[in-house]
């Protein structure tokens, strides 16, 4: 990218194109850069969901966990969903809504599950103060 | 693919954790021929649950719990606290 800009900035130096010509090329270069990291996200498609806790000093004694969980066994376990009787369903959307989360579990797919991964690329969380949560895919 | 190994830790007082591998080859190896005679059961079962209703579940279960079982390799669960240690992994 370095040497694109550098011949554009030649050519304007030259007289070769005009300066809005360069600014159009400019952006049209940077828009490039910047759609790179999705198309690339995209073809390597994350295989693992990963959880992090660890406490925020690293000297300090605490609970450290470190689970990788494969992406596609949560997609396999999302289809188990649409197998949770109706008022199970319930119960479990009530709770979940008190907890400030609107989700319908018989509702997800798996798109939504690629939404997530493509959404989520490094969550990181502070609890109390005292822990780190990271939520990654890789 | 299924996993062949689980890994496990168990933790000792004052001492490094004991690692230890399953060979769950050895169970798939025994569950095959159990499997295998199960079937006709299960499609008598099947069939029945196709009458009271329950048809859908009967005849998805074992394609998606085996579906839970092929993609079980490459889960790690690594937990561990003043004392205690929970590790699983699924090779």
């Amino acid at each position: 990218m370095k040497e694109e800009r550098k011949k554009i900035l030649e050519m304007v130096s030259n007289g070769k194109i005009s300066v809005e010509e360069a600014e159009r090329l400019l952006t049209a270069i940077y828009d490039e850069v910047e759609s790179e990291p999705q198309t690339d996200f995209r073809k390597n498609k994350p295989k693992y969901l990963r959880v992090l806790v660890e406490p925020k000093s690293e000297s300090k004694k605490g609970e450290r966990v470190n689970v990788r969980v494969p992406i596609n066994l949560i997609r396999a376990g999302l289809k188990w969903a649409s197998f949770i009787p109706n008022h199970s369903q319930k119960k479990v959307g009530d709770a979940l809504r008190e907890k400030g989360l609107d989700v319908d579990l018989s509702t997800l797919t798996p798109e939504d599950l690629d939404e997530l991964i493509i959404n989520l690329n490094d969550l990181q969380v502070e609890v109390d103060g005292e822990d780190i949560v990271k939520v990654y895919c890789e | 693919m299924i996993p062949m190994l689980l890994k496990i830790k168990i933790p000792r007082k004052n001492k490094q954790p004991v690692n230890l591998y399953l060979p769950l080859f050895i169970a798939w190896l025994i569950l095959l021929p159990i499997l295998i005679l199960f079937l006709p059961f299960y499609l008598v079962m099947l069939m029945i649950c196709m009458s009271k209703g329950f048809g859908r579940l009967a005849l998805l279960f074992f394609p998606m719990f085996f579906s839970i079982l092929w993609n079980l390799r490459g889960l790690k669960v690594d937990v561990k606290d003043e004392g205690h240690v929970i590790y699983l992994s699924f090779i």
